[in-house]
């Protein structure tokens, strides 16, 4: 009588250890799944990328950059976002631009800027400068250089500056 | 006689009662410690950061077009001054570790296609 009773007493136990131990199997996927993954640093090494494609691809500047005379043209500049293919427009009304790039380019023997060009929102900047630990809140920057010749034969060494906010869809 | 065997097997109880508290209470223990472990890993997800073991020739992290474009560049120029102070810079860059991958295999790669041509 009582072994039986003890044998209940047990499956109940056991019962109980296989729903805590599922509980927790449930709480720790989500735990880990439900974070969202950081894509700002890939994000802002794709914009990197299609702004030096779209200055210069395959050895070639892009002809709407420079005159024939190898003149910087301020039409590229106005227009860049159209020239380069971007759009940095976000949904909502008030909502701010979570995107800045800037693109300078510099003359090779002096390294001094000769022309630059810049779009989105520049508030960003001085995140890149912050180097803290736990700096998930702020801006991912991503800069880059290249050097490119053009036609007339003059080297520009390009820095390419990407900035990604988004960190309300990154962060938890 | 009875009275003995009864209180062996209250002890025998006793025992095996505590021998599951605690078994219940590490496996506590233990739930908690991966829960937490799993909720701090989750913290840390990001798209980019790959180990090498995972990355391969074709993924993001093993291109670099801003130093093919440099490189291309660099073939493409005739004046030797230039290729010595473009050889400088690219040497600086690949000791402060700017570049995403191998800056003298890729170097050798776009000289012999070059070269090719």
């Amino acid at each position: 009588m009582m072994n039986k009773k003890g044998e209940k007493l047990i499956s109940v136990y056991w019962f109980a250890i296989l729903v805590i131990v599922a509980a927790g199997i449930v709480l720790m996927v989500n735990a880990y799944y439900g974070n969202s993954y950081d894509v700002r640093e890939v994000e802002s090494r794709v914009l990197a990328d299609k702004i030096a494609n779209c200055i210069y691809f395959g050895g070639k500047v892009n002809p709407l950059l420079l005159t024939p005379q190898g003149v910087f043209r301020e039409d590229f500049r106005d227009l860049f976002m159209e020239r380069c293919s971007l759009n940095f427009s976000v949904e909502g009304e008030f909502t701010r631009i979570p995107y800045y790039t800037s693109v300078e380019f510099l003359s090779f023997e002096s390294l001094r800027s000769q022309f630059s060009i810049f779009a989105g929102n520049n508030n960003f900047k001085s995140d890149c400068n912050i180097k803290v630990e736990g700096n998930e809140k702020l801006a991912k920057c991503s800069e880059k250089e290249f050097y490119m010749k053009t036609d007339s034969g003059k080297i520009y060494l390009v820095k390419i500056l990407s900035i990604v906010e988004k960190t309300n869809e990154n962060t938890n | 006689m009875k009275t003995q065997i009864k209180k062996k097997n209250q002890r025998g109880q006793v025992g095996e009662t505590l021998t599951w508290i605690v078994a219940t209470i590490i496996i506590l223990i233990v739930l908690i410690f991966f829960i937490f472990g799993a909720s701090l890993l989750g913290g840390t997800k990001k798209v980019g950061v790959f180990r090498e073991a995972l990355t391969s020739g074709e993924t993001l992290e093993g291109n670099d077009i801003f130093l093919k474009k440099s490189l291309f560049t660099y073939v493409t120029l005739t004046s030797e001054t230039e290729k010595t102070l473009l050889d400088k810079r690219f040497e600086r860059l690949d000791e402060e570790g700017k570049f995403d991958i191998s800056y003298t295999d890729t170097r050798k790669e776009i000289l012999l296609n070059y070269n090719k041509r």
